[in-house]
This record gives structure tokens, C-alpha cells and sequence, in this order.
């Protein structure tokens, strides 16, 4: 045909798109199992359940006295701001990889590419997002707000109005942010650069540096039953505002990242809901667009070297090509750790699980050479040495690099405060550390994920659930352990030497990082050999 | 003819199906394909090869609209190539065929004519189906076919609706004979109705169906000219390959 004899009518192309919607939704009801959803609606309301029971236990239900609460007023809203500002954060993110949609494929290839205004085919979604968001928003600011009720009393309906509303702006406000940073006004890393600075003023309100951040007014407004101010409204008014704007330009999203996003977003869901960690490390870094550098950071290592030890140099490689972002998360997260121990030195003692979760994910960027192998087991198997031994010869490259990051966090530890004390039991508790961070990861790495486990599926459901829940809480338990020679060195501090006391603490857990090596080492011999012995019981 | 830009001239009042402008497609630090010019006149018939890597697809899903260039810009038949106008004058259909899991084929092609303002019916859609032998699998869905009859899907899909310009890539994997033949038939069809069409194709024996023949190799242009000279150049190159 002709470019002349094509007619243009866009609103025929969107009826024709509202009746393929709703074509779809009708078969889509019809398929449904009702009694899968119902089981699924119990399941998830018997969790809340036991969630609000156990928070409510943490809470305690003791009120607070006047001073109490003078002192919540003062420093609550900032907490909450600073909760806010990371919200917004995930939400600017979620914006520059052409978040918050992930539509269907089918839907960006016939829909986004047909002659009908974007907008029009997107706003629908947006605002069921929107949506779904805000409800979130306000089921669990419903909660915080009960909660806070639990210490303060009188005003129940009112702390949960002001919980529900914080948590339904602070949704919107992402959500809308990340509408507006997929539209493309700015480059994508303008708005994440913006969310950083929110999150680090936010943090710098906490620790009661600098003025008041914005996202501490929002706060404020969950803490409205102690005193109401009409400036607080104002980030009500800003997530109104911002949600209109973000479904205006929704039409301006790159087809480029919906057409990935669809894809990988897919995996990742998929993934999730099959415990499998490797998978959604993958996925989500693909979601970035995370790619190997072209250039290494340092030389190849030499060749005697490689032929001595040729998987740590073949590891070695691999790291001298790791982006940029990669680099500055593993720098970030040690960082992070080292804060946590040193908060954990100074008395709040949970700040040995936030320590333990950052050194576990650091190690899971630096154990990616092992992952990479597992994902080729044609490539392992053909290594003229046991699987087990390649795999553990893996792990000498992430433990140098936890090391590295270790020492960037002793050295933020320092830098808070610098104590020459701190140095001398940041040196030590850094080796347990970095070496149990790298022991949860391997065995993150090294487990199958749950959808290749044949027997799951055969399993009592009373074995099956406490095992799925080892295996998810196992590794980073683990990397939480590699924190506990902080924990006695702070409490020998005042009677004795916290270095030896720290180094004893440490003995324990490299007998478990060993162990955890052997298991890395013999693992697949000991399935063969469980196999084996299964087939000959039933012969 | 050999070398990186197009010259081949257009007539001062005829407006080119596409005109491609220096464009450019990085991922990091590898080229996808390096800066291109390319005019291609309308109702002609343009065969894109090229070894696995050489930017063919690249091009094409630049063209298509689902690949945001680095640099350059694309126009469709004097459109800039994300305006509504572009979009109905383009079809592009993917090498890996992009199909709702729920509905049939001749929902799909009942939805996807209507978008592009048909009546989402008609002897033509049951002559598109006819032809690529998905007669009696039109109430079938897709994702219970096979992947040849999936690519027939796709190819029905969008051949189903208007266009002016025809960007297919890879269509004859996985095809039968027979589906082979009705494509190419299919595609001579269009092209004579006064669509212009370019395919992407590994398949030398079709080569000779195509006007004009164009050769890329890691994202440059090698051969602008015509494509029986790619039988010669395609044999050169899997002897180097060799």
C-alpha cells in the first residue's frame, strides 16, 4: 500500500485497545481458580496477622510519659522523613529503568507501536498502579500508626489516619517521581542524584545536621495527633500535584526500556517467588544495564601466575572489569557495615543485622566468577579437577575483595569518631567478618534454587516449609554471625582486652566459615553418595 | 558498490519510505552500529545481510521504533519516526514472534487491524490466513503452537493492517516450504501494491527476490548495491570466515 492510501485514526486504534483489554480481563476471570485465590487472600491475612502481633510485642504497650513524648515529637518525624526520602529514592530509580510500569511484551509490541496516543493506552495501568500503590501505602502507615498508638493512647482512629495518609503521600510521591523520570524531561541520572540527596539530607535531619529536610514535613504529618501544622500539608499537596504530572507525561516512556523492562521483570518475579537469590542478582542487574567494562581497572595478572593459580587470575579478571556502579555499591556497603559496627561498639546492638545484610550483599557482587560457573555446569564439569575443588578455589577472590571492603569500613568506622582503639578492633573483627560474608554467599551461590529441587515438591508440608525457611535464612544469618566479635569486644571493653576477646570470638566462626568451605568442597560427592544410597533402598 | 555511505540519490520532489541520518547505536563501550546514511525509495525491495552480530537487527528495531538510537534519526516516508503517522506507515515484524498467551489468531488479528484503523475483519484477513497455512488453527492460540506456526502468527500479525513500509527480520526461520513460498509471494504482493519492504535474511537463496541488496558487518556498511552482487560478496566472506 501506498503511504498515501493509509488513513490516520487514532481513536479507532484506542477502542480497539480497550476492547483487547477488556477481551482479556473477561477470559482472565473466567481462568481464575477461585479457590487458589482464596487459600492465597488466607495465607497472606494470616501472615499480617502474625505480623502485627509480633510488632505489637517489639513495641511494648507501656505509655509514654510527657517527656516521652516531647522527645518523639522532636525526632520521630525526621525517622519518618528519612523513611520518605528512601521510599522516593526507589521511586526515581524505578523511574530512569523505565519504572513504575512493566507492561506485557505483546502489549508494547501491538500497543506502543500502533498509531494511538501513548498516554491514552497508558494512563489506565498508571493509575491502577497508583492505586495499588497508595493502598499499600495506607494498610501499612495504618499499622505503623496503631502502633504508635500502642505507646501513646487517646487518639487511636487518629494515629491511624495520620500513619495511613504519611504512608499513602510518601507511595504516591514515588510513584509519581518515577512517572515523571521515565518521561525522559532530564537524563535518568538527574532525578537518582536528586533522590540520593534527599535521602542524605534526610539523614543528615536524623542525626541533627543542617536544616530541616522536606521529607521530614511529610513526617511530621504521621505524628499529626501531637500537633497539627499547616506546612506539613504542604508535601500532601506536592504528591497530588506530582501524581497528576506523572500521569500526564506516562505517554513519554521509552519503548527501548519498557521493551526490556517487560522481559526482565518478568524473571524477576518469577525468580522472587522461587526463593532464587542468583537468578534476581542477575535480572536486576540487567534491569541496570550493568555491563562488564571494556577497559580492566588493574592489569591482568601474569602469565605464571595463571597457570599457578589460574581460577583466582580468571576471577582476578573478572573484577578488574567490574562497572563502576558495582565498584561504588561493594565501597558502599562496606562502608555501611563499618558504620554498623561502629554503631554496634557505641551500644545499639540490631546494628550487627544491618552490618551482617550489607556484608552479604557486598559478597554476593564479589562471589559473581563462582555464580558464573554454576550457571555453565557443562563448563565446571569439564575442569579436569572435582567440581568441589574448582568452587572452592572461587572463593579466594571474594574474600579478597571482602577484605578490601573491610578495610574501607574500618576506616569509616575510624573516620566517625577516630579512636585508635577502634582501628585496633576494627583490624581484627574485619577478617571474620569479610570471611563469614563470603561463606553466606557461597552458600546462596552454591544452593540450588528451590524450583530445581525435585523433592520440594514431595515433601509433608510441615518439612518442606521450615526447610524452605533455613535455606532463605541461612546464608545471611551466617554473615550476620561474622559480626559477634564486635559485639564481645564492646562488652570486655571495660573489664579486659577487647582485641583478645574479639580474636577468641572469632575462632568459632572460622570453624564454621571451614565447614561451610567443606560443604562448598564435598557437596556434590555427598548428594552422589545420597542418591546412590536413595536407588539402592529402592531396588 | 562498496563502502560505508549510501550514494544512491533520490529525485528532488520524491519522498524516500525511509531515510536513515547518520545513525548510531552504542551499549557502553561496543558499537552496534556505527553511523549510518541510508535512503531507500519507495516500493522498493531492500535484503539487509550480514553474519550474527553485524547490526541487521539493530537497524531494523531502530527503524521499527523499539530502539532509541544513540545518535542519527530515522524518517518514514518524510515522518520524524515516533509520530502517529510514522507508526501506521510501519510494520515491523520481530525475528522472535511477540504473541498474547490468550487469545487466538484471528483475535489477534482482529485487535491488531482495528489499532491501525481497519474493521478488524474481511476476505483479507481470511486470505492472510489461507495463505500462511493457518487455516483451521485461526481459533488456536499461539502459544500452543509449534514455533513455525508461531512465526506464521507473527507474520500474519503484521502483514494483517496497512503499511507502507514492511521491516521484517529473520522471517523465513523456522518456516516450512510452503510457508517460505507464501512469504515470499506475500512480500512481492506488498511490494507491487507499492509498499516498500526490507528484509533481514541469513538465507541466500532469497537474495535474488530483492531489488537492492545491503551488507553489514560489525554495525558498518559494506555493500550498498544490487543483490545478486551479494551472492559473490557473501561466498568471499564465508571462505574468510572459514
Amino acid at each position: 500500500m501506498t503511504a498515501d492510501a493509509i488513513a490516520l485514526d487514532p481513536g479507532a486504534g484506542l477502542r480497539a485497545v480497550i476492547d483487547l483489554r477488556r477481551a482479556r480481563r473477561r477470559r482472565r476471570i473466567g481462568d481464575q481458580a477461585w479457590g487458589d485465590m482464596a487459600y492465597r487472600a488466607y495465607t497472606t491475612g494470616l501472615a499480617a496477622l502474625v505480623a502485627v502481633v509480633f510488632l505489637s510485642g517489639l513495641v511494648g504497650d507501656s505509655v509514654l510519659d510527657a517527656a516521652g513524648r516531647a522527645d518523639l515529637a522532636a525526632t520521630a518525624p525526621s525517622w519518618f522523613g528519612l523513611v520518605a526520602a528512601v521510599i522516593l529514592l526507589v521511586g526515581f530509580r524505578s523511574g530512569s529503568r523505565g519504572g513504575p510500569l512493566a507492561m506485557e511484551a505483546p502489549d508494547v509490541q501491538h500497543m506502543l507501536l500502533a498509531p494511538v496516543d501513548r498516554s491514552l493506552v497508558l494512563r489506565r495501568p498508571a493509575v491502577w498502579i497508583l492505586a495499588y500503590g497508595v493502598l499499600g501505602g495506607v494498610l501499612v502507615g495504618g499499622l505503623v500508626g496503631s502502633l504508635v498508638d500502642q505507646r501513646i493512647g487517646e487518639a487511636l482512629l487518629g494515629w491511624i489516619a495520620s500513619g495511613a495518609l504519611f504512608g499513602a503521600a510518601a507511595v504516591a510521591l514515588a510513584l509519581a517521581a518515577a512517572m515523571v523520570t521515565s518521561a525522559r524531561f532530564v537524563p535518568s541520572w538527574l532525578p537518582v542524584g536528586l533522590g540520593w540527596v534527599f535521602v542524605a539530607w534526610a539523614v543528615a535531619d536524623v542525626v541533627g545536621e543542617g536544616p530541616t529536610a522536606p521529607t521530614t514535613y511529610l513526617g511530621r504529618v504521621a505524628l499529626w495527633p501531637l500537633g497539627f501544622s499547616a506546612v506539613s500539608a504542604l508535601p500532601l499537596v506536592a504528591a497530588l500535584g506530582l501524581a497528576a504530572v506523572g500521569l500526564a507525561v506516562v505517554g513519554r516512556v521509552s519503548v527501548e526500556q519498557a521493551r526490556r523492562r517487560t522481559a526482565l521483570v518478568g524473571q524477576l518475579r518469577f525468580a522472587v517467588t522461587q526463593r532464587d537469590l542468583r537468578t534476581v542478582v542477575l535480572r536486576r542487574r540487567q534491569l541496570a544495564a550493568e555491563r562488564p567494562r571494556a577497559r580492566h581497572w588493574f592489569p591482568a595478572p601474569p602469565r605464571w601466575f595463571g597457570r599457578r593459580f589460574p581460577v583466582l587470575a580468571r576471577d582476578l579478571q573478572s573484577v578488574a572489569r567490574w562497572p563502576l556502579v558495582r565498584v561504588l555499591r561493594v565501597a558502599v556497603l562496606g562502608t555501611l557495615a563499618g558504620l554498623a559496627a561502629r554503631g554496634v561498639w557505641a551500644g545499639t546492638t540490631p546494628l550487627l543485622v544491618a552490618g551482617g545484610l550489607a556484608v552479604y550483599l557486598a559478597a554476593l557482587d564479589a562471589t559473581e566468577p563462582l555464580a558464573q560457573d554454576i550457571d555453565h555446569p557443562a563448563l565446571l564439569g569439564s575442569a579436569p579437577v572435582p567440581e568441589g575443588l574448582v568452587m572452592v578455589r572461587h572463593l579466594a577472590e571474594p574474600v579478597i575483595v571482602m577484605l578490601a571492603a573491610g578495610v574501607v569500613g574500618v576506616a569509616a568506622a575510624w573516620a566517625v569518631e577516630p579512636d585508635p582503639e577502634v582501628l585496633r578492633v576494627g583490624a581484627l573483627c574485619l577478617v571474620p567478618a569479610a570471611l563469614a560474608g563470603v561463606a553466606g554467599a557461597a552458600i546462596t551461590v552454591v544452593s540450588d534454587a528451590v524450583l530445581d529441587e525435585s523433592q520440594e515438591a514431595v515433601m509433608p508440608p510441615e518439612v518442606a516449609g521450615p526447610r524452605l525457611l533455613f535455606r532463605t535464612v541461612w546464608p545471611p544469618l551466617v554473615a550476620v554471625l561474622g559480626f559477634l566479635p564486635v559485639l564481645v569486644a564492646r562488652n570486655a571493653a571495660g573489664t579486659g582486652d577487647p582485641v583478645a576477646a574479639a580474636g577468641t570470638a572469632a575462632i568459632p566462626l572460622l570453624l564454621l566459615v571451614g565447614v561451610v568451605m567443606l560443604w562448598v568442597r564435598f557437596r556434590a560427592d555427598i548428594h552422589a553418595s545420597i542418591a546412590e544410597a536413595g536407588m539402592g533402598g529402592t531396588r | 558498490m562498496s563502502g560505508r555511505r549510501s550514494t544512491r540519490r533520490e529525485e528532488p520532489d520524491e519522498l524516500p519510505a525511509l531515510r536513515v541520518l547518520g545513525l548510531t547505536k552504542h551499549y557502553g563501550d561496543v558499537v552496534a552500529l556505527a553511523e549510518l546514511d541510508l535512503v531507500v525509495p519507495e516500493g522498493e525491495a531492500v535484503v539487509l545481510v550480514g553474519h550474527n552480530g553485524s547490526g541487521k537487527s539493530t537497524l531494523l528495531s531502530m527503524v521499527g521504533g523499539v530502539l532509541e538510537p544513540t545518535d542519527g534519526q530515522v524518517v518514514v516516508h518524510g515522518e520524524a519516526n515516533d509520530t502517529l503517522r510514522a507508526r501506521a506507515l510501519r510494520s515491523w515484524i520481530p525475528d522472535n514472534p511477540v504473541l498474547y498467551d490468550d487469545l487466538s489468531v484471528r483475535e489477534h488479528l482482529e485487535y491488531v487491524n482495528r489499532m491501525h484503523g481497519g474493521t478488524g475483519d474481511g476476505p483479507e484477513i481470511d486470505d492472510l490466513i489461507e495463505r500462511l497455512g493457518l487455516s483451521g488453527r485461526e481459533d488456536g492460540l499461539p502459544s500452543q503452537f509449534s514455533r513455525g506456526l508461531r512465526q506464521k502468527t507473527a507474520l500474519a500479525v503484521g502483514l494483517c493492517r496497512p503499511f507502507a513500509l514492511l521491516l521484517i527480520d529473520e522471517p523465513f526461520v523456522g518456516l516450512d516450504a510452503s510457508g517460505r513460498l507464501a512469504l515470499l509471494e506475500l512480500i512481492e504482493e506488498v511490494r507491487d501494491n507499492g509498499a516498500t519492504v526490507v528484509v533481514a535474511t541469513h538465507d541466500p537463496e532469497v537474495i535474488d527476490r530483492f531489488d537492492r541488496g545491503i551488507m553489514l558487518a560489525d554495525g558498518e556498511l559494506v555493500h550498498d548495491g544490487a543483490a545478486t552482487d551479494l551472492h559473490d560478496l557473501l561466498s568471499a566472506d564465508d571462505r574468510h570466515a572459514g
